[in-house]
């Protein structure tokens, strides 16, 4: 086995060269790395914050810390592994506006967002934009949502699965419009952006992490951004609110939470380690080509990504209820 | 001569000395988890992810472009030498190529992987340095209803991947797509078949059945009569390909590589058809297709071309439209977001040293490969003189540690004992392990594709023959069905005088 | 062996059948939905139905066709205990951690041959148990601890 010994010999140079830079400081936490699950599959916009977040804070924290990416079921399998590990500070979760959806979306979920974890903070919110294909008719959003009120269900609305960011936007819009689409879900947001770019369905709601560039190509025809401001990195697209949509506010935001019980001062430490994260100058730069900005330094607290997680939880129930949608 | 220049860039920036090592260490890389069944280039670049981020932007998707060529490379080593097949594609390897190594024939079997796949590379760089932006958009015309039409056609060609009973084929396809259908429909989120397990609603992971009906259920098929004959190879007789071996594999290499280099462009799931739709071709052009099945040469040449001229292809849409075609390619997207690029229909023209330096590097790293894999193959057949008695619990290991570090999912693992029996049952009774694969794979997209149609076109099923793409490729279904039904009959005929004498 | 029928075909027709039957009985607890608008149902459902049909069709082609085989006995012994290992390693990879699974895995398959004995086994099984942690975990780096929290670490 002379050959898998030179790879071996190859891989361990190779991991000893990137992590040289990152020497352990004597503290009592962490002493060994640090895991944060992902819920979803690697490549995908959570696991790219993730990995963004993770690198400055293994630097901060002294500590390599290690995404794990564990998929599946809306990010429920990967949440619930957090929940049911122990509150070590080893075992960390990065989840997104699904953490306060799937208490509504799954009837039989194996843990409670609220009492399962300790929230660590916000990490940040990413707008989404709604776009149409290129050939589409209508040019501003008052257009869109007279051609909506007007055609209905002969218009197709892709979104990225059940529970997805595009999902959400979704019913929101179909709720502030009055008026409904016929959904088309995809598996993930790249076939259902590849849909829109090939004109074979109409609308779609993403997060600018996944529309930017094509915005910016003119793949895509753009319509407004879910946000109160426009946004820095397309400053020519108008607001919801500009368009006339006042209730179709969302935007998609990303939590640091572990288990519940963890000490406080392990709490602290990680909140500190995420602040330093945030302000990092690479990490708002990649941010910001993703459409987005990190949270204020008093937002990566504990309490602020509590009181955020329990006022969504409250706004998604009813729409959620409304529109019957079920994810088992 | 544009293209000149843009080539002569690309070749600039991927032969600096830096890149070609990273270049190198990522297909050896590839080469080492392809080899080694489960992990795949999906878990592996996740992994690499982070040691990346210090790298220059071409640096870093030149390396992680390498982990994935060079893992579908080396995917194909493991399914010939030990049955084991990693993923769709090298599943279809495994039929042919496992024969070949059990007839002592190991060594032409990978040289004509090698050389193969170094073809079709070749073809395929080439083809993406030329042709990348129309393809593109040639494959935007595919939507619901055209993958719908191309998988059908997909399903009924392949079932010749089976060399027994048609029936048992077609049957075992039909499992396959039951299999295929267990975990959350993606419509309604439904969990199917899951038995409330969390664990089942992403689906049964392929790689555990994939190893389960042909590893495991080939070692128990090699337990039954230990007695009376030795189980593993003959005398290796050559390590490298006779002249008629390369008569028999050039026809198949271009055939393969055409095959590869046009569905590897649909994001649909377009290069999982690739290396099925090779072998199906090799089987029905061939002058003996009755050696399919029990090494036949061309059973290797042909998918493994197309394999890889697919896992080139499919870097098309990523790098002129920004759309991956696959996970592994959604995980380049992040390695591109990670280094402050955002991947969409400008990178051609606002990074061109990136763009082109990527293509010119995937012939480089395809070369690499070659040089690399050539001189192996002695190592590799060498492995296969150890006692079977010892090889079998290393497959065993493999297999489970591979499954398991997927998604780290006790399912995966338990998943590979219960497709082992399946398959081992099914295999007793006469039935082929791969049209089950093949089903399974194409399942769910044709599950998908179908409700996605009809949900585009409200109801109305003529969608599928009013756009002239689908119509085309249903027509062509239809064509294939009656070319392989008339000879079936008059065999048939044939058959009943034979039974009676 | 030359049998009047193919008990091969008619047993594969009955498993198929069997298959065929217990997804449908699974697809009738999901919506069918219409053709229009497919339930999770829909295709479960047509599909198992037309395996139970294809199964019909092998087993009755089965009764009417004679075939030679040598029967081959069952390995038992190597069944079981690759079935047991499987579902050991899936349970208890992470609580032993990956040395000790991989050596209870290799040796205890090792078992399933009558050619190794148990000094044999415990010899492949140190031997996979080295190579797998040198490959995966020092190598790749997988998160499966070398020595699992089951042993007090």
């Amino acid at each position: 086995m002379r050959f898998s010994m030179n790879g071996i010999a190859v891989s361990v140079a190779v991991l000893a060269a990137a992590f040289a830079a990152s020497t352990a400081s004597a503290q009592e936490y962490p002493t060994k790395p640090v895991t944060i699950v992902v819920p979803f599959s690697a490549g995908g916009p959570t696991d790219t914050v993730s990995r963004l977040v993770a690198e400055v804070m293994g630097r901060e924290l002294g500590q390599q810390v290690v995404i794990q990416n564990v998929g599946g079921a809306g990010g429920t399998l990967g949440a619930g592994q957090v929940a049911s590990s122990d509150p070590d500070g080893y075992t960390l979760l990065i989840h997104h506006i699904g953490m306060s959806t799937a208490p509504t979306l799954y009837r039989s979920l194996p843990f409670d967002p609220t009492k399962d974890f300790s929230p660590i903070g916000l990490i940040t919110e990413v707008p989404m934009t709604i776009v149409a294909r290129k050939d589409f008719e209508a040019t501003t959003l008052a257009e869109l949502v007279a051609t909506i009120k007007e055609k209905g269900e002969e218009l197709t609305y892709a979104n990225a699965g059940v529970g997805s960011a595009s999902h959400l936007c979704g019913m929101l819009f179909m709720n502030a419009v009055g008026a409904a689409m016929t959904t088309v879900p995809y598996q993930g947001s790249g076939p259902a952006m590849t849909d829109i770019i090939g004109s074979q369905i109409d609308l779609l709601c993403d997060q600018t992490t996944n529309t930017t560039s094509q915005i910016k190509a003119g793949e895509v025809k753009a319509y407004a951004v879910t946000t109160a401001e426009r946004l820095a990195s397309l400053p020519d697209l108008p607001t919801t609110t500009e368009g006339g949509l006042e209730d179709l506010k969302i935007a998609v935001w990303h939590g640091l939470y572990g288990p519940a019980g963890l000490p406080d001062d392990v709490v602290a430490k990680l909140s500190d380690a995420l602040k330093v994260a945030l302000a990092d100058p690479t990490i708002v730069s990649r941010f910001a080509e993703l459409g987005t900005t990190p949270v204020a330094a008093t937002e990566a607290e504990p309490a602020a990504l509590t009181a955020t997680l329990t006022a969504q939880i409250a706004l998604w129930k009813p729409i959620i209820e409304a529109a019957g949608v079920y994810a088992d | 001569m544009e293209l000149l220049s843009n080539l002569a860039l690309g070749f600039e920036t991927a032969l600096t000395p830096t890149n070609i090592l990273w270049c190198f260490v990522g297909t050896l890389l590839g080469t080492l988890v392809g080899v080694l069944p489960g992990i795949g280039p999906t878990a592996t670049i996740a992994m690499l992810l982070p040691i990346t981020f210090n790298f220059e932007p071409v640096t870093a998707l030149i390396m992680l472009a390498g982990i994935y060529y060079g893992a579908q490379y080396g995917g194909s080593t493991t399914a010939i030498l030990i049955n084991l097949p990693g993923e769709s594609s090298s599943a279809v390897t495994a039929i042919d190529g496992y024969q070949m190594a059990r007839q002592g024939r190991a060594g032409p079997a990978l040289a004509t992987a090698a050389l193969g796949s170094f073809f079709a590379g070749t073809v395929a760089t080439f083809i993406l340095a030329v042709a990348a932006p129309p393809l593109a958009r040639a494959a935007l015309n595919f939507g619901a209803p055209e993958y719908f039409a191309l998988i059908v056609l997909g399903l009924l060609v392949s079932i010749s991947l089976a060399h027994g009973s048609v029936l048992k084929a077609l049957a075992m396809i039909v499992l396959g797509l039951l299999f295929g259908m267990v975990g959350q429909d993606i419509y309604t989120g439904t969990p199917r078949f899951t038995f409330g397990q969390p664990e089942l609603f992403s689906g049964i992971n392929f790689v555990s059945m994939a190893v389960g009906v042909f590893g495991i259920a080939e070692i128990l098929r090699n337990l039954e009569n230990e007695r009376e004959r030795d189980v593993m190879v003959k005398k290796v007789t050559n390590l490298w390909l006779t002249r008629e071996d390369f008569r028999r594999i050039t026809m198949p290499v271009l055939r393969g590589t055409l095959f590869g280099s046009l569905l590897g462009v649909l994001p649909g799931g377009g290069h999982i058809l690739s290396s099925f739709a090779s072998y199906s071709a090799e089987k029905n052009l061939s002058k003996h297709p009755e050696e399919f099945g029990k090494g036949a040469i061309e059973g290797v040449a042909g998918p493994e071309s197309a394999n890889n001229a697919a896992a080139q292809t499919s870097f098309i849409p990523l790098l002129t439209l920004g759309i991956p075609a696959h996970p592994v390619m959604a995980l380049m997207v992040g390695a591109f977001i990670i280094q402050g690029i955002t991947p969409g229909p400008n990178v051609i023209n606002e990074q061109p040293a990136l763009f082109w330096g990527i293509i010119a590097s995937m012939w480089v790293g395809n070369l690499l490969l070659v040089l690399l894999n050539l001189p192996l193959i002695g190592l590799w057949v060498k492995l296969l003189t150890i006692p079977y008695r010892v090889l079998f619990p290393a497959i065993v290991v493999f297999a489970a540690i591979g499954c398991y570090s997927i998604n780290m999912n006790a399912f995966d693992v338990f998943a590979i004992a219960f497709f082992g029996i399946v398959g081992y049952v099914l295999i007793r009774l006469g039935c082929e392990p791969a049209p089950l694969l093949l089903g399974f794979v194409l399942g769910p997209l044709l599950e998908e594709h179908l409700r996605r149609a009809m949900i585009i076109s409200r109801g109305d099923p003529t969608i599928f023959v009013t756009r002239p793409i689908s119509a085309t490729l249903l027509a062509i279904a239809v064509l294939v069905v009656i070319f392989a039904m008339a000879p079936s009959i008059r065999k048939k005929r044939q058959a009943i005088f034979v039974e009676e004498d | 062996m030359f049998t009047d029928k193919s008990t091969r075909d008619i047993l594969a027709g009955l498993v198929f059948i069997g298959f065929g039957l217990a997804f449908a009985i699974g697809a009738l607890n999901y919506d069918m939905g219409r053709a229009i608008k497919m339930g999770p149902g829909y295709l479960p459902m047509i599909t198992s139905l037309l395996l139970v049909g294809l199964g019909t069709a092998v087993a009755v082609q089965g009764w009417r066709r004679s075939e030679t085989i040598e029967p081959t006995p069952i390995p038992w012994r190597g069944l079981i205990l690759i079935v047991a290992v499987i579902g050991f390693f899936g349970l208890c990879a992470r609580g032993v951690g990956l040395g000790p699974a991989t050596f209870v895995t290799a040796a205890v398959t090792a078992l399933a041959s009558r050619h190794n004995g148990p000094v044999a086994a415990i010899g492949i099984g140190v031997g996979m148990a080295v190579l797998c942690v040198l490959v995966f975990r020092v190598g790749l780096g997988i998160s499966i601890p070398t020595i699992g929290p089951w042993f007090g670490f």
